[in-house]
C-alpha cells in the first residue's frame, strides 16, 4: 500500500503525546536506529519493532492521523516510551516506506473493523428488537437503584441538616465518605464525586462550614431536579444526567448531527479525580478546549485516564478540521469528533471579550447549567493584584480573578509580553483559571 | 443579619435546635422557593440550594491595582526549539544546559517562562547562576526582584544596586550581593563590613563566598583579615583565603613559603651534570598551623609541607630563593633525607597556580606521561599531547591520560576519543573504560558533533554496558546538535 503525504510531527507535538516527561525523556533514548531492527510507514500506520532488554522485540504501531497507539510492552502509559521513541525516529526521517509487519496489519484491521461498526450503528443500523428490549430493562433497573439511592440521600442531607454540621461526629469526612460509597452503589457517581469533594474541604478552612452548607444545596438542587424530570425540559434531564454521572455513549453521540467547522485549539487542562475513599488518586481528566473558527462555537474534548494523562492528540496552538458532535443537554459543551483531519498550525487570532463580558458570560452560564463547574473564555485585560498576592485581570472597570499557584502566575507573567494581555481559560465560580496566553498570533500553553 | 449567615447558623447547631422559617431569608428567595417546605431541613435545604446558584453565579471582584511590569524585550525560543531543550533539561548532564543557556544568551534569545522557571531551579547557585539572569529581560528581573535566591543577584545588576539594606537581608545571596557591589565602587568600606561577624552565622560553603567576593580590589590591606581565615578550622574557607592570598603580590603566606625553602632546600649546581636538590623536611611547628591546608600531596607531612612551600614560591621569585629558574627545577635531582624526592606533582601544582606556561612545558617534556602536567598546560599544547596519546590498540598511554582531560573536549581530540570508544566498545573487557569515555565525549566540542556521531555508527558493542553507554553518548550528542542548529535558524 502507498504511503499518501502526511505532514511529518515536530519534536513538540511528539512530546506533548507523552504522558509524563519521564516517558518523554525515556522515549528520546530510543529514538535510536540501533534499537530498531525493522520498523516502517504505510499509509498512515507507523509500526516497528523496537528491541528492549528481553529476547522479543516490542512490537509498536502508531495509527498517524487518528493518533491511535499500540505497544505491546508491558507499560500501561499510552503512549509508552517506545511509542514515542519510534514517532521520534519518524520525525527524524529515519523511517521509510514499508509494508506493515503481520502483527501491524492485525492490529489496522481490527481497528478498521471497529471503525465499521461504529459507522454501521451511526448510519443508523440500531440493535435489535431483543437487545433494545434487553437495554430498556437495564436502565429501567438503573433508574430505580438511582432513585432509591438518591431519595435516601435526600434523608441524609436532612438529617444533617437536623442535628446540625457543626456538632461532634456530625458531617465528619468519613462519614461523607461513606455516604459517597453507598451514591456509587446506587450508580450516581456524579452525586459521589460531590460528597467526595465536600469531604476534603478542611475543617480549618475559615468558610468550611459556608461550603459545605451550599455544598448540600446543590445536591439538593440535583437530587429535586431528578425527582421532577418528568416535569423539566428534555434539555435540561440530559444536563441533570450529566451531572448524576450518567454514561452517554460515544456512538450515540457520534450518531446525533455534527458540526462541521475548523476547530482552533486554545487550551488543555488536566484534573485529578477524587475518590471516595479519599485517597490521592491518579485518575485524570483532561479537557481539549476548541473553538469552531466559522460557527464560533465552543467543544470540550473530555478524556480519562488512570494513573497518567491521556494522549493529547491535539495541542494548543493547533487547528484540525473534523464534525464535532454535542454530547446532549443544556449548556453542555462536550463533543465528540469525527471525520477528523489531520491537525496543523492555527493561523487564526480568536476573538477576546473584555473582563465584564467575561463575568457575564459566567453568569449565563450557571444561569444555563446551575451546576456547572467551569465556562471556556477568551479574555482580555490588564493583569493586575490583589491584596492576596495573587493575580487578577481588569479591565471595563471590572475585575476577574485569577486562580492558580505561585508557578501559574509566574507563567502566565512571563508568557504575556506585556502587562495587557488575551487569556483563554476556565471561568469557574473562584474566578478564572489561566490554560494560555495568546500571544503575538500564537497560542503559548502555560 | 443576611439570609445565608441565618441559614449557615442554624445548619451549624442543626435546625432542630434553631429552627428556620422562610421569614429569615431574602424576599427574592422567599419567592422562588414558593411551594416548599416552610420550615424544617426541608426548607434549609431548598435555601441552600438557592444561595449556592446565586453565590456561584457572582463571580469575587476583589479591589486590584495594576501589575505594572515592564513589557518583554527578549524573544522566547519556538515551541519546537523549547521541546528539544526540555529533552535536554530532562535527560543531559548540566554542561550541556548551560551550554545550550550560553547559546541563548549568546544570541539575544531567551527560553519559555517554564523553562526559565526550571533553569531558576536548576542553578540557583554557582558558576551558572548568572547565564539564567542573563535570560531573564526587564519583564523578568521584575517579576523575580523579590524572588527570596534571585532577588538579591537581580538588585546586584541593578543600576542602582542592591542598596545597603540588602546587608541585613534575610540570605546570604542579598548580603554577598551588597558585598561584591560594594567592593566593586568601595573596597575599603566592603572589607569593613565584614568586620561586624554577621556573615560567620552561615555555613562554611557559603561563607567562602564572603571571601571570594573580595577578590575585586585586592591589597594588602586585605591581608589581616584573610590571615585570619586561614585560622579556620574549615578547609573551603581556608582555601578561599589562600587563593586571594596568592593574589596579593609579597602576602605573608608566600613569605612564609619562601622563607621555608631558602631553609631546607640547598642547590648543588653541577658542571656537566644536572643541579642537585638537598632537601630537609619541614617539622610541625616551624611555620603556623594555619598555612598547611593543602593535603593535596601524597607525601608523610613534613616531606608534604615542604613540596607546598615549593609551589608557593612565584616564578619571578624561584632565582632568588631558590637559586633555580622553574625549567632548571625540572631537571634537578631532588632528594630528601637520602631518597629520591620527586617534584613533578608540585612544581604542575606550581605552574597552575601562577599561570606558569614555561614551567608547564618543561614539565610537559620532562614526564609525557603524567597527567598533572597536563593540566597547567595552554589549551593548544594540552590538545596535541592528549591527541598524541592515542596508541591503538592497547590504548595504555590514552587511557593513563584519562584524569587530564578537560571536561569540554576539543574538537581533534573529540575525534580522538570517539575513535577510541569505537575500539574499546569492541572489546570484552573494556566495559568500563567504554563507559567512561563515551561519557566524557557527550561533552565534545560542538563542531566535532557530526563527525563523532558518524564515527560511533561505527561501533559494534559487544555488552549491554557498552551497548548503553554508546546510544546514551549518541542519543545526547544529537538533542545537543539539534539544538545547537536549531538556535542558529532562530537568531535573529
Amino acid at each position: 500500500m502507498s504511503t499518501p503525504a502526511i505532514d511529518v510531527w515536530p519534536a513538540e507535538r511528539i512530546e506533548a503525546q507523552a504522558p509524563d516527561p519521564r516517558t518523554a525523556s525515556a522515549g528520546l533514548k530510543l529514538a535510536n536506529p540501533a534499537v530498531w531492527p525493522e520498523r516502517g510507514l504505510d499509509d498512515g500506520l507507523l509500526w516497528g519493532l523496537c528491541q528492549g532488554s528481553g529476547k522479543k522485540p516490542y512490537q509498536v504501531c502508531v495509527d498517524l492521523p487518528g493518533s491511535a497507539y499500540k505497544c505491546s510492552c508491558p507499560s500501561r502509559k499510552i503512549p509508552c516510551k517506545h511509542i514515542i521513541g519510534l514517532l521520534h525516529l519518524w520525525s527524524r526521517g529515519d523511517v521509510g516506506s514499508a509494508g506493515p509487519a503481520d502483527f501491524a496489519d492485525t492490529w489496522r484491521q481490527r481497528r478498521a473493523a471497529q471503525a465499521a461498526r461504529a459507522a454501521a450503528r451511526a448510519s443508523g443500523q440500531g440493535p435489535t428488537p431483543e437487545q433494545k428490549a434487553s437495554a430498556d430493562a437495564r436502565a429501567a433497573r438503573r433508574e430505580q437503584r438511582m432513585d432509591e439511592g438518591l431519595a435516601e440521600l435526600d434523608r441524609w442531607l436532612g438529617d444533617q441538616m437536623s442535628e446540625g454540621l457543626a456538632r461532634a461526629g456530625v458531617s465528619d469526612p468519613s462519614e461523607l465518605r461513606a455516604m459517597a460509597a453507598r451514591m456509587v452503589d446506587a450508580q450516581v457517581p456524579g452525586a459521589a464525586e460531590r460528597l467526595t469533594v465536600l469531604s476534603q474541604v478542611p475543617r480549618d478552612k475559615a468558610n468550611w462550614l459556608a461550603t459545605l452548607v451550599e455544598g448540600y444545596g446543590m445536591l439538593r438542587l440535583l437530587i429535586r431536579a431528578w425527582q421532577r424530570r418528568d416535569e423539566l425540559p428534555d434539555d435540561l434531564v440530559d444536563t441533570v444526567r450529566t451531572h448524576l454521572g450518567l454514561p452517554v455513549h460515544a456512538e450515540d453521540v457520534l450518531a446525533r448531527p455534527g458540526i462541521d467547522d475548523s476547530w482552533a485549539v486554545l487550551g488543555i487542562r488536566d484534573l485529578h479525580q477524587p475518590l471516595p475513599s479519599g485517597r490521592i488518586v491518579p485518575i485524570i481528566e483532561r479537557h481539549v478546549w476548541l473553538l469552531g473558527r466559522g460557527t464560533g462555537r465552543w467543544g470540550l474534548l473530555l478524556s480519562f485516564a488512570n494513573g497518567s494523562p491521556p494522549p493529547a492528540g491535539l495541542v494548543p496552538g493547533d487547528q484540525v478540521d473534523a464534525r464535532a458532535h454535542p454530547y446532549p443537554g443544556r449548556g453542555q459543551l462536550r463533543c465528540a469528533c469525527s471525520q477528523q483531519q489531520e491537525a496543523r498550525p492555527l493561523s487564526w487570532t480568536p476573538p477576546a471579550v473584555g473582563v465584564a463580558a467575561a463575568r457575564a458570560t459566567w453568569c449565563e452560564a450557571v444561569a444555563l447549567d446551575p451546576w456547572a463547574e467551569y465556562h471556556p473564555v477568551v479574555v482580555a485585560g490588564r493583569l493586575a493584584v490583589v491584596r492576596s498576592g495573587a493575580y487578577a485581570l481588569t479591565g471595563d472597570d471590572a475585575v476577574l480573578p485569577v486562580l492558580g499557584s505561585d508557578v501559574t502566575r509566574r507563567l502566565l507573567a512571563l508568557t504575556a509580553s506585556s502587562d495587557d494581555l488575551t487569556v483563554f481559560g476556565e471561568l469557574t465560580a473562584g474566578g478564572l483559571v489561566p490554560l494560555s496566553v495568546l500571544d503575538e498570533g500564537q497560542v503559548r500553553q502555560l | 443579619m443576611s439570609g445565608f449567615t441565618e441559614l449557615t447558623r442554624s445548619a451549624a447547631v442543626g435546625v432542630n435546635t434553631r429552627p428556620l422559617t422562610a421569614d429569615a431569608l431574602e424576599p427574592e428567595l422567599r419567592e422562588a422557593l414558593a411551594g416548599a417546605p416552610s420550615s424544617g431541613p426541608g426548607l434549609a435545604l431548598d435555601a441552600a440550594a438557592g444561595y449556592a446558584t446565586a453565590h456561584r453565579a457572582a463571580l469575587p471582584s476583589p479591589e486590584a491595582t495594576p501589575l505594572g511590569l515592564p513589557p518583554r524585550t527578549l524573544r522566547p525560543v519556538s515551541n519546537g526549539l523549547a521541546a528539544l531543550i526540555r529533552h535536554q533539561f530532562d535527560s543531559s548532564p548540566p554542561a550541556h544546559q548551560a551550554e545550550t543557556l550560553a547559546a541563548l544568551v549568546a544570541r539575544g534569545l531567551t527560553v519559555t517562562p517554564d523553562l526559565l522557571l526550571w533553569a531558576m531551579r536548576v542553578f540557583v547557585s554557582g558558576d551558572h547562576s548568572a547565564l539564567v539572569l542573563d535570560l531573564m529581560d526587564e519583564r523578568a528581573r521584575a517579576l523575580f526582584a523579590g524572588h527570596r535566591q534571585w532577588g538579591a543577584r537581580i538588585r546586584r545588576f541593578s543600576p542602582e544596586g542592591p542598596g545597603r539594606r540588602a546587608w541585613g537581608g534575610e540570605t546570604p545571596e542579598d548580603r554577598i550581593a551588597y558585598l561584591t557591589w560594594l567592593r566593586e565602587r568601595d573596597p575599603a568600606a566592603a572589607l569593613g563590613l565584614l568586620s561586624d561577624g554577621s556573615w560567620q552565622q552561615f555555613s562554611p560553603q557559603v561563607r567562602a563566598g564572603f571571601i571570594e567576593a573580595l577578590s575585586t580590589g585586592l591589597s594588602p590591606d586585605d591581608e589581616p583579615f584573610l590571615e585570619d581565615a586561614l585560622e579556620s578550622p574549615d578547609h573551603v574557607i581556608r582555601a578561599a583565603a589562600a587563593r586571594q592570598l596568592f593574589a596579593i603580590p609579597g602576602s605573608g603566606l608566600v613569605r612564609r613559603a619562601e622563607a621555608l625553602v631558602r631553609a631546607h632546600v640547598t642547590v648543588h649546581k653541577r658542571l656537566l651534570r644536572r643541579p642537585q636538590l638537598i632537601c630537609t623536611p619541614v617539622a610541625k611547628g616551624e611555620a603556623p598551623e594555619r598555612d598547611w591546608f593543602d593535603p593535596g600531596h601524597r607525601q608523610s607531612p613534613p616531606v608534604a609541607r615542604l613540596l607546598t612551600a615549593i609551589e608557593r614560591v612565584p616564578p619571578h621569585r624561584r632565582g632568588q630563593v631558590i637559586g633555580l629558574s622553574g625549567t632548571e627545577l625540572v631537571e634537578a635531582e631532588a632528594s630528601c633525607k637520602g631518597k629520591p624526592l620527586d617534584l613533578v606533582e608540585a612544581l604542575s601544582a606550581s605552574a597552575r597556580i601562577w599561570h606558569d606556561t614555561a614551567l608547564a612545558e618543561a614539565l610537559r617534556q620532562a614526564a609525557p606521561d603524567r597527567p598533572e602536567t597536563i593540566g597547567a598546560l595552554d589549551e593548544a599544547s594540552r590538545e596535541r599531547l592528549l591527541v598524541d596519546s592515542y596508541d591503538p590498540p592497547a590504548l595504555t598511554a590514552f587511557a593513563r591520560l584519562r584524569p587530564a582531560w578537560p571536561v569540554w573536549l576539543p574538537a581533534a581530540f573529540s575525534l580522538t576519543v570517539a575513535d577510541a570508544v569505537v575500539l574499546v566498545a569492541g572489546q570484552p573487557d573494556r566495559d568500563e573504560d567504554c563507559v567512561d569515555w563515551a561519557s566524557s565525549l557527550a561533552c565534545c566540542a560542538p563542531e566535532a558533533i557530526p563527525e563523532v556521531l558518524a564515527r560511533l555508527e561505527q561501533a559494534s558493542p559487544l555488552s549491554r554496558k557498552q551497548t548503553d553507554a554508546v546510544t546514551g553518548t549518541s542519543t545526547q550528542l544529537r538533542l545537543r546538535h539539534d539544538i545547537i542548529r536549531a538556535i542558529t535558524e532562530e537568531t535573529p
